[in-house]
């Protein structure tokens, strides 16, 4: 036995518990060196202290010592029964489950959007029989998840975020609420799934990870390069790289990609490029107020491809009044482009030639949303939209009380509408991402299906580029 | 609160300091913020995004707008808005695209009569087709209508600013080091309670010549990374920092997009006025502050012979990872210089009667006896007789001589002359 392995000095009962996202190590004198290294003296409270996500290791190291110990840090349960139904996995579900169970119930697994995620999870919460929290990036990926889960495991599940705070063993949440939350909800469940899990190594969502003690985590996503990193080189708000999954979660431990899917496990579908062209009148209207921003940007130096273009432009046009024309100019100029009279005329083809099918109609702001909605008489779906009217919209859609609804950002992931066959790209961001994540809306496999995909173009504007950048993937090519 | 990009500050060197508003800015602050106050006034029974126009429309010069912002913020913060619930919102919307969507699906030629659609169903709630248009996103934020204003003065509006500023810094904050000194022990248990609900963990030091304690405050993970996640409970907890007699804070920041590290100092009763850390309080003023109680059972004890002197004490009593406990009195040997604290719970609850034991238990260092009310139900006996601890039950108020035999009884167990 080394020095480092013999037992502590105890000074009375070793004691693991939960604090705010931490594990305190009582009975344990500071002397003692044999614990893993995330576990450090911590004056304050006169005990070792450690970052939750070390609790495996913790507890292992214990053991391996054979130091005997009261844990009254895991509050999870086993779980006393799994899933009630138990949906076919395809071929490459079960091996990606498989990957997961080798690596220790650790990774990350990559599959393309629509491809069947969601049961590679209920799978892996079956296999562990685990509390387990999912978390997610949006309201309506709770509602999804929620209604997923009841169908599989036929528990009460809870929900935190929204506006509710409903804790079970089987529970979901948002990242911003599990940040918020983690130091009281980190002792509570022993699986975590990170959905869309590119969202996680954010610098404060990152820390939710850290804060929660389960040993078990799963990440799922069908894009783990975030765009920042892949297309400028850096990394947004103190976030760390890629690696940073791999700690967080897991290594990459399965992945197939969209076009290994395509047919055989995903709808066909196609991508149709629509370029409208303004009217004389906006045309000169567009290019007068592009010049007046641009020659903004260009007298005062600011780069809107650079890190911090926005910022800048947000400081500097806010000091005096050209700044502010020059901020009018900006967002009139998006305007004409987003909203333009023949985008929308064509948006009334598309409703009418789609009356019978299922159209999701994706904007870049809220204010074309409601423009939208008010216009067509569509349902809207916003950031601002409640958790059950959101519910009810999408419901709507699937049984074809609608036949299109409007939303900005909020549905570009995840959200399950398998009935959805088509797609209308009225605006967008350069985002590969946010273009790969709203075809995959359309994608969910159903017989005979066949998804299309529009994106209108406003002709001879900025927006032009804007879609050359967010074409640059495989699924578009 | 405001928000960290409301706050007028300036860097010099690897400090941050708040600009508070000047002498020569302040009419023109007023002028804002009667602005705003009026407009709210003038708003109720009407929208936010009505309200919000006004506001904008407000003449504000590009050096004020960060000023203007805040007030307008804290202005809103005292205003109640709530959705108009004529037509519900969510009904009417479910009902009308339906029908739209109904509509859309039986229609051969691409002719979309957007305006029948809404004069159906208009008709069906026998209102207007305006009302319908109205009514369609009223629940939404901008939409809702402002029932109530509960508004300061202006004067009261720019003090309230002025104190938004120092706080909301701290939003940026990792730790910080404050120095306290209170001339009554409330004032400490106002903090700590403070500290403990807002779940932030200290290091105290005392500092010399009874001059205060110097606490390290962060957060549990804080050991492990710098994180402005406790911003937000740091900022709450500067009130109860303030409310000390004299205070001094220093912050580590990490400031703006690039999370600049710069520091952030602050001191009371108001800047320029703290007295010399390193000087004693004065005595007389300390007496002033006392309970009631404490105060009529300290001029009994002065009263007694002996060699136990008592006065009030400015003492925190820390036991790390236990808790602390914060004395009214303390009582030294005059021969010896042997110390003995009173702190006096009263009637506060049982609760705090055994966390006090569970101090003694656990190993405080110095000697205590604690004053509890039989109303709490509590016996003397509920504290080991070997422990530099008792308990003092009491009927209705303190009795001297009783305090100091188990003044002398714990001097003697802690090993010291009676």
């Amino acid at each position: 036995m080394t020095a480092t392995e013999t037992p502590p000095p105890a000074l009375a009962k070793v004691e693991i518990r939960f604090h705010s996202g931490t594990l305190e190590i009582a009975g344990i004198s500071a002397a003692f060196v044999g614990l893993p290294s995330a576990c450090v003296w911590d004056e304050r409270t006169a005990c070792f202290r450690a970052p939750a996500s070390a609790y495996a290791d913790l507890v292992q190291t214990l053991r391996r010592l054979k130091i005997a110990y009261v844990d009254q840090a895991r509050q999870y349960e086993t779980l006393t029964a799994g899933a009630l139904v138990r949906r076919e996995p395809r071929p490459y579900q079960s091996e990606a489950l498989g990957a997961w169970d080798a690596a220790g119930g650790r990774g990350v697994v990559v599959l393309p959007t629509g491809a069947g995620k969601t049961l590679v999870a209920h799978m892996a919460i079956d296999l562990r029989r685990r509390s387990t929290l999912v978390v997610t990036p949006t309201l309506d990926l709770v509602r999804q998840w929620h209604d997923g889960l009841l169908a599989s495991f036929d528990v009460p599940i809870g929900i935190v975020g929204g506006g509710e705070y409903d804790l079970r063993p089987l529970t979901v949440t948002t990242y911003d609420s599990a940040y918020l939350h983690m130091e009281n909800l980190g002792a509570r469940f022993g699986l975590l799934v990170f959905d869309e899990c590119h969202h996680l190594p954010s610098a404060s969502y990152s820390l939710s990870a850290r804060l929660a003690l389960a040993p078990f985590r799963l990440g799922l996503t069908a894009t783990p390069e975030r765009d920042a990193w892949t297309t400028r080189g850096f990394a947004p708000d103190g976030a760390g790289g890629p690696d940073a999954l791999d700690e967080l979660i897991g290594p990459i431990v399965y992945r197939k990609d969209i076009v290994a899917l395509s047919g055989d496990y995903l709808s066909s579908y196609e991508t149709v490029r629509v370029v409208v062209d303004l009217s004389p009148a906006e045309r000169a209207e567009y290019a007068a107020e592009r010049a007046l921003y641009r020659q903004f940007l260009d007298a005062n130096g600011i780069s809107m491809a650079s890190p911090h273009g926005w910022t800048e432009f947000i400081i500097r046009s806010s000091r005096n009044a050209e700044g502010r024309r020059a901020f009018e100019a900006y967002r009139r100029q998006r305007a004409i482009a987003f909203t333009a009279p023949a985008k929308l005329d064509y948006v009334e083809r598309l409703l009418h030639q789609h009356r019978r099918d299922r159209a999701i109609i994706f904007t870049q702001d809220n204010a074309t949303v409601h423009l939208v909605a008010r216009r067509f008489l569509l349902p809207a779906i916003t950031h601002q939209t409640r958790v059950s009217e959101r519910s009810e919209i999408l419901d709507g859609l699937a049984k074809g009380r609608y036949t299109a609804i409007a939303t900005s950002k909020v549905l570009n992931e995840g959200v399950d509408v398998p009935e959805a066959n088509v797609a209308i790209v009225m605006s967008g961001s350069g985002s590969v991402r946010e273009h790969v994540q709203r075809l995959g809306r359309i994608l969910r496999k159903r017989d005979g299906k066949q998804a299309i995909l529009y994106e209108l173009v406003a002709g001879g504007t900025s927006e032009t580029f804007t879609s050359q950048r967010r074409r640059e993937h495989i699924a578009y090519r | 609160m405001l928000t960290a990009d409301m706050v007028h500050v300036r860097r010099r060197g690897d400090r941050l300091v708040v600009v508070p508003v000047s002498d020569e800015e302040r009419p023109r602050a007023l002028e804002l913020a009667t602005a705003y106050l009026d407009l709210a006034r003038g708003h109720v029974g009407q929208t936010r995004g009505a309200l919000l126009d006004a506001c904008r429309a407000v003449d504000v010069e590009p050096r004020e707008q960060r000023l203007a912002r805040g007030l307008l913020k804290l202005a809103l913060d005292r205003c109640e808005f709530e959705e108009d619930a004529t037509l519900e919102p969510v009904e009417l919307r479910r009902a009308l695209f339906t029908s739209a969507a109904s509509a859309r699906r039986q229609a051969e030629h691409a002719v979309f009569d957007r305006a029948a659609i809404l004069a159906g169903t208009a008709a069906e709630r026998r209102v207007s087709s305006d009302a319908i248009e109205r009514a369609l996103f009223a629940d939404l934020a901008d939409a809702h209508i402002l029932r109530e204003a509960r508004l300061l003065s202006p004067e009261a509006l720019l003090a309230e600013h002025q104190l938004a500023q120092l706080q909301a810094v701290l939003l940026r904050a990792l730790s910080v080091r404050a120095t306290v000194w209170s001339a009554a022990p409330i004032g400490y248990r106002h903090l700590f309670h403070k500290l403990k609900f807002l779940r932030l963990l200290y290091r105290i030091e005392r500092l010399p010549k009874n001059a205060g304690y110097c606490l390290h405050i962060d957060g549990p993970y804080s050991l492990f990374e710098s994180v402005t996640k406790y911003g937000l409970h740091l900022a709450l907890a500067l009130p109860a920092l303030m409310a000390c007699d004299r205070w001094a804070i220093e912050a580590d920041l990490r400031w703006g997009r690039e999370r600049r590290p710069l520091r952030y100092a602050l001191r009371g009763p108001a800047p320029g006025q703290f007295p010399d850390e390193n000087a004693a309080p004065d005595r007389k003023d300390t007496v002033e502050q006392l309970p009631d109680e404490v105060a009529a059972l300290l001029q009994e004890l002065a009263a007694l012979p002996g060699p136990w002197r008592p006065a009030p004490s400015h003492a925190i009593l820390d036991l790390p990872g236990v808790g602390q406990c914060v004395p009214d009195l303390e009582f030294v040997h005059q021969q010896t210089g042997q110390t003995v604290y009173l702190e006096v719970l009263g009637f506060w609850s049982r609760d705090a009667v055994w966390k006090r034991i569970e101090l003694a238990r656990k190993g405080l260092a110095e000697a205590v006896v604690f004053a509890a009310s039989k109303h709490l139900r509590v016996s003397e006996a509920a504290l080991d007789e070997e422990l530099p601890a008792a308990l003092y039950v009491y009927a209705r108020v303190m009795n001297a001589h009783a305090v100091l035999q188990r003044v002398r009884e714990v001097a003697a167990r802690a090993d010291g002359p009676a």
